[in-house]
């Protein structure tokens, strides 16, 4: 009898556990609260066969509480020349946890990866998409790669949005037990399981019950948010080619190989650079020179290939198609240098406008772009060489203010990017207008962009078409009635560049009149300052990440007749994430005004959050007040 | 530049097998040739002139032709040959996109397309010499976009600031019933030189379409004879040989060729560019097999008999459906007795809530009802069609309309241009009522359609096969809006605001709470107030049925008035219009606005107590165009009280480039009128 028993519940139990598993009624309270997402179950089996291979098994479990989640009812798996996958299955079960759907093979759609500007790239992915319109509703995705080399390996992320709860997810990884694993821990306390089971060791990671997050704007990047663990492959292997990312040292070694000896110059080309640089005596002079022979000699066309899409086309190619990708075109002008003297470096980095925080002691792949540099100490000069037009030495927004990862024979060196500070990132606008009766406004701006300010309207002078320029000028402001007569651009080139833009711009009817009364807002063209919403909740710590000053000075001739009403109050404020002035009075018969607005780098903390939203509600304010004139009867 | 009013003209390309020739004509005889010598660039070619060419151009098409001529295939027909070779010069570093190129081509289970002879080159100046660099075969790179699309994609080398570059390729293609269109102007540059050459043999015969703004340069037809040599391989058996056949035909040739067109530049309120860019494109409509002609024009009954046989669209609706009966019945709750419409409804609004449309631009059912039934999404084609077999089922005359959506172009109601056919919606009778349903539009009332929907010419698929029309005229968008304020006990002043949506602005608040919550959706409409206005008890009437339009309404508390001596006061609150919508101050090409307007705002306020008017604005009224719009400004005071009717009228969706500016100056008219303030001061 006893027998029979123990039977009956080992048939049973995993049934059960199954069709409860799924339901949705079973989601505790605590995961329900505040999410779109329950992550049900998490998976992962990550079998390191060898450096040159390894399987990587996922099983991924949602129930979508919300419309607002329906796209987690949708499954995207890549695959490419290095990587195949062995299967991939999709379910989907109503809110009881009853089977519903799943996918045939004809379901998965099989498309080309284009990311919309590589002329060649031979990713590829295959995705299913499952709808209901019946809340909750559960979706279950299996699947199983198969990668050939070791380039990276996932990153566990449990929770991968601030709406998303999770019940339960884990990460297993078996490797060769005298591979090094090595993984690196992100706000998460626990330790792996470890044991052993014949040649191999197996490491577990789980965890359970997190709750979904409180959305707020301008919180911390979310990965500091989050618990996570990063892996990385100690030995590895592509494509033949063997490394070991355990230190940086070995890291960039392994990167230098593939850069090694292809810096040969066509005879042609070595002509020119000795033509170019010989006669200059200054090492500086002779970067900048072979920096705008590049610029105005090549152009960026990616192309994802070569040893995993880590190795440079040759500088001769390069020399002779005039086009290659950031690689190939940071290596060229490396051999430029070369040629002429002088040492120029490769440096990996993270190109964006907010690149992921780097991880300093944890050696891996973390670079998305390459660029190079000529280390002179104090005066490093850094060199964009995708771009034809960004000044030499002038990183900006996109490479701008982070470390990156500079390779050479001895391995590979953390480096930090140039800060661009607020006494950098300066608009300095002169407006002298004139009003006419009517309320017109003819106005004059002369402004001054100086570095990251000048990233967008040196786009404008150098990317747009002239039709696109004055599409966006006509309708950038926030005015009523207006044509932009007149735009000139000038450049001035500089590790700190700035760019000289003037307009010309007639306002219709800007004044408002009413009767015998003049409505005028002196703060014309600036201004546009955001207005936060009060919160006493804040859980979260306000992150500023621009630095920046905005000066105005504004000049308005009125028309005659007029007395002074109302004027605004002078406005002072400063604070340690901000400051702010403005002040406006009237000169025989015109309005001056001045403004200034600073914002620095900080991060402010949660408690603190209301003092930003009366700072710049007083901004706001202080932006949208009014002048008032009145004729005398 | 002269315009011609843009209208998709038709004009036949006949070509007679009757006719004896005597003479040829060799298209390049007469007329002008192309100003340059393509595949030779000389020291001089650098130099282009031309008043579209200034300072700020990018790049410039010096010349652009496509040849398009048949030949004999292998399967015993005809396949056509489109060679194409372009020039464009490449002033400035904008232009370098130019010089990248991606020929997409298309192929099925019976024949695909090939591009053969691509060859390129890039010439530079220097020092006076031309130099130049050679497209690289192995620089040329093929993707698989998916089943029916492989595309073929380069960049030229060497190129540079000053650059020419040139490359030719000629597609050859089995799929004779769309020739390639073609294009004369470009979005991104000039075309100095834009050429189109046709000649067709005379067993097929085709009908152009031409479209655009600017007039032909040379516009020449010519006639001729050629051989073609065809081979049958499609009959070949272990018994028969292939059939090798030579056939001398007469040919029709035609060529148009337009002169220094500026880059056509897209503006705002233009439904689709489509239809305006220079173009032209060609449908076959007969063929000759040497013994009798076969009519292969797609008539609109031609085409809807052919959709209602259709396995993927007509014929499902045909059949018994007894299938439908598990999907009908939960529906409708096997209620004999109700009336049709109601049942109609219930319909609709089952599968508008239960099926997601995944793509708005197929017309066709893509695998099977049950399949969509199953898998509770398609294509707007399985969820229309869907809806159709269910009314059907349910004994209501349910009929598919196709139609173009504004973002592809119109389409011609005299000749069916199925490539723009890419919507389809349902078409009911009850009673002697139509009504038209669109059940893959999330939000959408019964017996209303998208505003996509609203272009023109539909087509019904029935044995009568009727032309209907959805223009923007047809629509109103209507609301009103009601403030008070009123003076409190405690010297506050506060207020009521009710806004009473018109449909399409009651349709996109649905849409917007649905993605982010009433909390998000009133949070929103908080942070955009004027910081004077504190809005509390925001309630959103009816967001929740679909059948009805969406009321917002709040109480607010105006901080306007503590204790100043002379308060500014805009009684339109933040409902006034503060920017000029068209921005432009120029404009070549027509207006056209989704829809027609009537927008009204009123306002009854107590005059603050301790307060007295000083100054306000004076009541006006101007019309747009005699009676194409109206806006008013009607202002009412007394010692206690202050009543404002401030109504926009636009009575008209298409206004020409010349109407531009008066539109313009209407709506500068209102910017300035609505930001007009009155001026309360304190009684001492």
């Amino acid at each position: 009898m006893t027998k029979l028993l123990i039977v009956v519940i080992t048939l049973f139990m995993p049934m059960l556990i199954q069709a409860q598993g799924y339901n949705a009624l079973f989601i505790a309270d605590s995961l329900r609260k505040d999410a779109d997402v329950v992550k049900r179950y998490e998976e992962y089996i990550l079998t390191i066969k060898s450096p040159a291979k390894y399987t990587l098994y996922e099983k991924h479990v949602y129930t979508v509480l919300k419309p607002a989640a329906s796209s987690y009812a949708r499954y995207v798996t890549h695959y490419d020349r290095f990587s195949s996958i062995n299967y991939v299955s999709a379910k989907m079960y109503d809110g009881m946890g009853k089977e519903i759907r799943h996918s045939k093979k004809s379901d998965w759609k099989d498309n080309s990866a284009y990311d919309g500007f590589s002329l060649l790239s031979d990713s590829r992915y295959k995705e299913n998409d499952f709808f209901s319109t019946e809340y909750p509703y559960t979706v279950e995705y299996e699947e199983e790669d198969e990668n050939n080399g070791t380039q990276g390996f996932p990153r566990w992320v449990p929770q991968r949005s601030p709406k998303m709860s999770v019940e339960y997810s884990k990460f297993t990884i078996i490797a060769p037990a005298d591979y090094v694993v090595r993984y690196k821990q992100l706000n998460f306390a626990g330790q792996p399981v470890i044991s052993q089971k014949g040649s191999s060791k197996i490491y577990t990671w789980e965890i359970k019950n997190i709750p979904a997050l409180k959305e707020e704007d301008d919180a911390p990047p979310f990965s500091e948010l989050v618990p996570s663990v990063i892996f990385a492959p100690s030995e590895f292997e592509v494509e033949g080619y063997k490394g070991n990312m355990s230190t940086w040292a070995d890291y960039g070694k392994f990167m230098y190989q593939l850069v090694k000896g292809r810096d040969v110059l066509p005879d042609e080309i070595k002509k020119k650079v000795h033509e170019l640089t010989d006669h200059l005596g200054n090492e500086k002079e002779k970067i900048f020179v072979l920096y705008d022979f590049l610029q105005k000699n090549t152009r960026y066309i990616s192309i994802q290939l070569g040893i995993g899409g880590w190795q440079p086309f040759e500088a001769s190619y390069v020399a002779e198609k005039k086009y290659g990708d950031c690689k190939a075109l940071s290596n060229y002008m490396i051999a430029l240098l070369k040629e002429a003297g002088i040492t120029g470096k490769y440096v990996e980095i993270y190109g964006g406008k907010e690149p992921p925080p780097f991880v300093e002691d944890f050696p891996f792949s973390q670079s998305n772009h390459v660029i190079s540099c000529v280390p002179l100490g104090k005066d490093t000069i850094w060199l964009e060489c995708t771009n034809q037009t960004v000044s030499p030495g002038y990183m900006g927004s996109f490479t701008g203010n982070r470390k990156a990862l500079m390779i050479d024979e001895t391995g590979g060196h953390i480096v930090h990017t140039p800060v661009y500070s607020v006494a950098d990132n300066v608009q300095r606008r002169i407006v002298t207008a004139t009003a006419d009766a009517d309320g017109n406004l003819d106005a004059v701006i002369k402004n001054i962009y100086t570095g990251l300010q000048q990233d967008f309207p040196h786009s404008l002078m150098y990317d747009a078409s002239k039709e696109d320029r004055e599409k966006y000028l006509n309708q950038m402001f926030n005015l009523p009635t207006y044509q932009v007569l007149k735009n000139e651009y000038k450049e001035l080139k500089g590790i700190i560049p700035a760019v000289e833009e003037s307009l010309q711009i007639r306002l219709t009817n800007y004044a408002s009149i009413t009767g015998k009364r003049l409505f005028i807002n002196p703060n014309i063209f600036g201004g546009a300052t955001q207005k936060l919403m009060a919160d006493t909740a804040r859980k979260y710590d306000y992150i500023i990440d621009e630095d920046y000053r905005d000066i105005d000075s504004v000049e308005i001739k009125i028309p005659n007749g007029y007395k002074l009403e109302t004027i605004p109050k002078e406005v002072s404020l400063q604070t340690k994430f901000g400051k702010y002035v403005s002040s406006v009075k009237l000169l025989d018969d015109r309005i001056v005004y001045y403004r200034l607005m600073e914002q620095y780098n900080s991060r402010i903390p949660a408690k603190e959050y209301n003092e930003i939203v009366k700072f710049y509600e007083q901004v706001y304010k202080s932006d949208r007040s009014k002048v008032v004139l009145v004729k005398p009867e | 530049m002269r315009v011609i009013p843009c209208q998709c003209k038709m004009a036949l390309l006949r070509s007679s097998i009757l006719v004896p020739l005597l003479f040829i004509f060799l298209a390049d005889s007469y007329g002008q040739d192309a100003p340059i010598n393509f595949g030779k660039v000389n020291a001089a070619d650098f130099t282009i002139n031309s008043p579209l060419i200034d300072s700020a151009t990018n790049a410039v098409v010096v010349f652009d032709k496509g040849d398009m001529s048949f030949e004999g295939n292998r399967s015993g027909w005809f396949s056509y040959v489109f060679k194409r070779s372009k020039r464009i010069k490449i002033i400035n570093k904008k232009g370098f996109d130019l010089a990248t190129l991606e020929l997409s081509l298309y192929q099925n289970d019976d024949s695909k397309e090939t591009v053969d002879k691509l060859a390129g080159f890039t010439y530079n100046l220097e020092n006076g010499e031309v130099k130049e660099t050679r497209l690289n075969t192995k620089d040329i790179f093929e993707e698989k976009k998916d089943k029916n699309h492989l595309s073929k994609k380069f960049t030229m080398p060497a190129v540079k600031e000053g650059s020419i570059i040139e490359y030719s390729y000629i597609i050859k293609s089995d799929f004779t019933f769309n020739l390639p269109g073609w294009e004369f102007q470009s979005a991104d540059c000039p075309v100095l030189w834009s050429e189109c050459n046709v000649v067709i043999p005379g067993m097929l015969s085709y009908m152009t379409f031409f479209q655009g703004y600017h007039r032909y340069f040379i516009d020449k037809s010519s006639e001729g004879f050629q051989s073609y040599s065809i081979r049958n391989e499609t009959s070949e058996t272990a018994y028969t040989k292939a059939q090798s056949f030579s056939v001398s035909a007469p040919t029709t040739g035609r060529r148009w060729v337009m002169k220094d067109l500026p880059a056509f530049n897209i503006e705002n309120f233009i439904s689709s560019p489509v239809n305006f860019i220079d173009k032209i494109s060609f449908q076959l409509y007969k063929t000759y097999d040497g013994q009798n002609y076969h009519d292969v024009a797609n008539t609109w009954k031609k085409v809807t008999e052919e959709l209602m046989r259709r396995e993927d669209f007509g014929k499902y609706l045909d059949d018994e459906n007894g299938w439908l009966d598990r999907v009908l019945n939960p529906v409708l709750k096997e209620n004999e007795n109700e009336d049709l419409l109601q049942a109609a409804k219930k319909i609709y609004y089952h599968v508008q809530a239960n099926y997601n449309c995944t793509n708005h631009y197929d017309k066709y059912i893509k695998t099977s009802l049950q399949d969509v039934v199953k898998k509770k999404s398609g294509t707007v084609g399985d969820i229309n069609l869907l809806m159709i077999a269910l009314l059907k089922h349910r004994g209501i005359r349910a009929l598919p309309v196709l139609l173009s959506t504004t973002d592809v172009g119109r389409n011609s109601a005299d000749y069916p241009q199925m490539e723009r056919l890419n919507y389809v919606i349902g078409k009911i009778t009850i009673g002697t009522t139509d009504y038209y349903l669109d059940a893959a539009t999330p939000f959408l009332p019964f017996g209303k359609l998208p505003l996509k929907c609203y272009n023109g010419h539909a087509r019904v698929i029935s044995n009568d096969t009727a032309a209907v029309y959805f223009e923007p005229d047809s629509l109103k968008e209507s609301s009103v809006v009601n403030v008070f304020i009123f003076n409190e006990e405690k010297n506050e002043v506060t207020g009521t605001y009710k806004n009473s949506m018109g449909f399409f602005e009651s349709l996109n608040s649905k849409k917007q709470i649905a993605k982010s919550g009433l909390a998000g959706y009133t949070a929103g409409l908080k942070q955009s107030l004027p910081e004077e206005i504190l809005a509390e008890n925001i309630g959103v009437d009816s967001f929740q049925y679909t059948d009805e339009p969406v009321v917002l309404k709040y109480d607010f508390k105006l901080n306007l008035f503590e204790g100043a001596d002379i308060v500014y006061f805009n009684p339109l609150m933040g409902e006034a219009i503060k920017k000029n919508p068209f921005y432009a101050a120029e404009r070549m090409y027509p207006v056209e606005l989704p829809y027609t307007r009537d927008e009204l705002y009123i306002l009854n306020m107590e005059i603050p107590k301790g307060y007295r008017i000083d100054e306000q604005p004076k009541s006006e009224r101007i019309m747009l165009n005699e009676d194409e719009g109206m806006f008013e400004y009607i202002i009412k005071a007394d010692a206690g009280m202050v009543q404002l009717k401030c109504r926009l009228l636009v009575k008209k969706t298409n206004f020409t480039g010349k109407d531009y500016q008066t539109l313009r100056d209407f709506y500068t008219y209102i910017v300035k009128k609505e930001a007009e303030q009155i001026v309360f001061k304190k009684i001492k």
